[in-house]
């Protein structure tokens, strides 16, 4: 009777040990298969369909996504104040399966609700624009603020007293643009410059026919744009009534670089998108991997001019290499 | 703390004190066998890991020469292109008759896949020629350049620039050509006159990026290139590293020698091969993170590790069954010994496993067998001996009656009856004949009393009837056994002790019942009773002084009834001084047939 005990727990021992060297086998070998499969992320920015707007930070989430195994799908919105667009997006990348989301928000109001439903069921990484209320949710941007207050550090630094500075101010609805907008009405209160800021009524809506009668009958010496849109419809316009304005802008565009090579911007301030893009995929990849999730990270932004950015160290970020 | 760890220690103790040989085996076994293994996997491992080191190595400086091939002709390409623009196209132009353009359009559409322009600029820089744009910016300063300065600083020199953008000519696309540029001093001849220029090429970063990207896509770890100092010119992650999210170990590494080292960046082990590349100065860098290089033997490793794992766990079973064969019957042995310890009659001694076993199990075996006929004959001489003590007792018995009744009989006849003399003579014959018992000891309680009753009537006729006799048997018991001459001892101590005295009075009652599954026998007499303190010694005292009779009597009954059916029967005696004496005879219900 022993004996038999004895042979039937050595039986099963030997079946417990096979059974454990099938299964280890089984799922060792999916595992190394599964590195083909890549987690499905999507971007939703906002714009005007115009790509290369984001094609710094699409060089950081093609990087991302090659490091981390991922595979993005970059969804852009057709106008810049996409918020209901961006909504529905959201919720058709959801439904097709996107395992998280990066987005850069059109709207911080009126997506707040939509991505703090979602933020619950999916990793959600907020990018260039937060939304209100951002606690649990990671947001990578520059400091907007510090931006604003650089932008207006520059106009003071190479612009003469009394002058007429503008302020071209479009999308506020984004909270980074609002941000940068107060950094640069702090950095230039204590100045003398006549500050006007130029707001599009219910009734302009094309930005560009706005800011040429602007500047035809309203004329000043410097122009402030803050963010991408802006600045490129500022250069339009400027160059179209063929005015000397100083342009100043935050953004980083190749048409706004190229116009700062040829100085028509006097000086810019953009952010290092490289990075958004990278990190964003880092942090999702975090989440999804149950990892230590940073709180928010702020990335670094510089302050380049005609003469500055060919320096090494700037021409690194301002012509990034497409590789 | 310390008292667990002592508890622990004492525990080991007491396994290692109570191990048994399967056990000692079977670990030894194993812990023999698994050294083995893990020695002889740790070598084969290690073998196949340095072997696969070499291997990598090897073909990583393999890798590396052929990029440094690849990039000594793109190189050389583009120092070609500078030479013959210098030597065939420049040397032969007097440029204030004729242009460079010409020649220098031609060059550039050959070669255009690699590069992004030909320039060719005064000494002081202003531009000379240019293609395929020439169109240069307003206010540029070419001398302000890297590339402008540095040829100028060594001319007999060619330059080779770490990447940058290319800052000379309007260009509406928006493009900006990341360049390396190829820039040295030429001999500008004008009427006659040589002065100094500065030509330059700017190659087009792209065709090394696609040397390297191509390398990079078929080999673990990766290359990268830098310049003689260490400043970066391709990297696969060259946006990381200008983002400052990842670093690298450039500047050291352009600092090794051509060759593989080993190195630890970041906390990362790495294997590190450099390799010059001729002419610039540059160092291609391969690097392979040393658990990225095992990583990949990932598979392999698993594997050996799951054979090993089934290999060990076989060996294991295998050990516990060798030393089950081996161990088991020495256990069976000793579990038999055990219970020949334990005092187990019946026992059936193991005999079985390896030679010696048996041997060992047939040598306890015969001395088991031995040592059971030893007892067996001790048994029997013990039986023997109390039986000659019993037959002894028994041989007591016969001449006390005898003399009792003889000298009734001399009584008798002394006072001339006769008569009375010849019944007694017949009734003595009587009781002979059934004390003979044929020769038996053992009779049957009918037997026994009827002995009683001869001797009975002999005492009435002695003593002229002073006493009653009340004899009172269940015939249940009449068949059971008794031994022989128990009744008459007692009667005769009732007659003597009890109402040898009593003039017509004495009273004699047996009585013979069942009890308790047992035969008890009384015999109770109305007589002086004994004195509490001669009941205790009067069934064990043997010396004691008789003063009548043959000095014979209840302990001669008690012992001879002990004797033969054991200490727990006997005589047990009550006794009231002045009111009588009962004995109890106690045996066991024997029936005579089974006793036959």
């Amino acid at each position: 009777m022993r004996n038999n005990l004895k042979i039937i727990f050595a039986i099963a021992l030997i079946t417990v040990l096979m059974g454990v060297l099938v299964v280890s086998s089984y799922y060792y070998v999916t595992d190394t298969n599964q590195k083909d499969d890549l987690t499905k992320i999507s971007v939703i920015v906002y714009g005007t369909g115009n790509s290369d707007r984001w094609s710094t930070m699409k060089q950081g989430l093609d990087q991302g996504a090659l490091d981390f195994d991922a595979e993005i799908n970059f969804v852009i919105t057709t106008e810049e104040k996409g918020a209901t667009e961006q909504s529905e997006l959201i919720e058709r990348e959801l439904a097709n399966g996107a395992e998280g989301i990066i987005l850069a928000a059109a709207d911080s109001n009126k997506l707040s609700a939509i991505v703090h439903d979602q933020a619950s069921s999916i990793p959600i990484v907020l990018v260039e624009t937060s939304i209100k209320n951002t606690e649990r949710l990671t947001y990578i941007s520059a400091d907007n603020y510090s931006m604003g207050l650089n932008i207006g550090r520059s106009v003071y630094l190479s612009s003469e007293e009394n002058k007429t500075v503008a302020v071209f101010v479009d999308n506020l609805q984004r909270n980074s643009v609002s941000e940068r907008y107060d950094g640069l009405m702090d950095s230039l209160q204590y100045t003398e410059y006549a500050i006007k800021p130029w707001e599009m009524s219910e009734e302009d809506t094309d930005p560009a026919v706005f800011l040429q009668t602007k500047l035809k009958e309203d004329p000043a010496d410097v122009i402030i744009a803050l963010d991408d849109n802006s600045l490129e419809v500022v250069i339009d316009a400027v160059g179209a009534v063929e005015s000397d304005i100083d342009i100043y802008g935050i953004g980083s565009t190749n048409k706004i670089v190229h116009y700062l090579d040829y100085g028509l911007i006097d000086s810019i301030v953009f952010q290092n998108e490289f990075n958004m893009g990278y990190l964003s995929v880092q942090e999702i990849m975090n989440d999804i991997n149950r990892e230590v999730k940073e709180p928010d990270i702020d990335i670094e932004f510089r302050t380049v001019n005609k003469a500055t950015m060919y320096l090494p160290k700037n021409q690194r970020l301002v012509f990034p290499i497409v590789q | 703390m310390k008292n667990r760890i002592k508890e622990f220690l004492m525990k080991i103790a007491h396994y290692s004190k109570h191990r048994t040989i399967q056990f000692t085996l079977s670990i030894s076994f194993s812990i023999v066998a698994l050294l083995g293994m893990t020695f002889s996997g740790y070598m084969v491992y290690s073998r196949y890991a340095s072997s696969t080191k070499e291997l990598t190595i090897e073909s990583k400086e393999q890798l590396i020469d052929q990029i440094n091939m690849n990039l000594n002709d793109y190189l050389r390409n583009m120092m070609r292109i500078s030479n013959s623009m210098y030597y065939t196209v420049i040397k032969k132009t007097d440029l204030a008759k004729d242009t460079l353009e010409e020649e220098m359009s031609l060059l550039y559409e050959a070669n255009k896949d690699n590069l992004v322009s030909i320039v060719c600029f005064q000494g002081d820089g202003a531009l000379i020629a240019a293609t395929p744009i020439n169109n240069l910016k307003a206010g540029l300063n070419a001398t302000n350049q890297s590339w402008f300065y540095n040829a100028n600083q060594e001319i007999e020199n060619l330059h080779f620039s770490t990447p940058h953008v290319q800052n000379l000519f309007n260009d509406s696309s928006f493009n900006y050509h990341w360049v390396i540029s190829l820039s040295r001093v030429v001999e500008l001849t004008r009427n006659g006159n040589i002065s100094r220029g500065i030509l330059l090429v700017d190659m087009n970063y792209s065709g090394i990026e696609q040397i390297f990207t191509k390398m990079n896509k078929n080999s673990s770890g990766y290359v990268y290139l830098t310049d003689g100092n260490g400043e970066i010119i391709y990297h696969p992650k060259q946006n990381l590293i200008n983002s400052s999210l990842l670093h690298e170990n450039n500047k050291r590494a352009a600092a090794y020698s051509d060759g593989t080292h080993e190195e630890t960046f970041a906390g990362k082990e790495r294997m590190v091969t450099v390799s010059t590349v001729g002419y610039t100065g540059w160092k291609i860098i391969n690097v392979t993170p040393t658990n990225e290089f095992f990583m990949s033997y990932n598979q392999m490793q698993f594997f050996t590790g799951i054979i090993l794992a089934l290999t060990i766990s076989l060996i294991f079973f295998a050990n516990q069954f060798v030393s089950y064969l081996i161990g088991n019957p020495i256990k069976k042995l000793d579990d038999s010994v055990k219970d020949l310890e334990y005092g187990k009659l019946d026992l059936n001694i193991y005999v079985g496993g390896s030679y010696e076993i048996r041997h060992l199990g047939r040598t306890i075996t015969s001395m088991v067998k031995q040592l059971h006929e030893l007892m067996d004959e001790i048994v029997i001489e013990q039986e023997q001996k109390r039986k000659s003590e019993f037959d002894a007792l028994q041989a007591q018995i016969n001449p006390h009656f005898l003399y009792n009744t003889l000298d009734s009989i001399v009584w008798m006849v002394e006072s001339e009856r006769y008569q009375e003399a010849i019944f007694m003579v017949t009734a003595l014959a009587n009781l002979f004949r059934i004390s003979l018992s044929k020769g038996k000891n053992i009779i049957t309680i009918r037997e026994e009393i009827e002995h009683a009753q001869n001797y009975l009537f002999i005492q009435k006729i002695r003593y002229k009837n002073r006493f009653q006799i009340d004899i009172d048997i269940d015939p249940e018991i009449n068949e059971y056994c008794t031994i022989k001459l128990i009744v008459q001892p007692l009667l005769e101590n009732a007659i003597y002790h009890g109402v040898e005295y009593m003039d017509g009075e004495g009273e004699i009652k047996v009585r013979g019942y069942l009890k308790d599954n047992d035969v008890y026998i009384d015999v109770t007499d109305n007589g002086l009773g004994m004195p509490e303190e001669s009941l205790d010694y009067i069934l064990t005292d043997e010396k004691r002084e008789h003063k009548k009779g043959s000095g014979i009597g209840l302990s001669n009954v008690h012992q001879r009834i002990q004797l033969y059916f054991g200490k727990e029967y006997g005589l047990e005696i009550e006794s009231v001084l002045d009111e009588g004496t009962t004995i109890h005879i106690h045996l066991p219900k024997v029936p005579y047939e089974s006793e036959r």
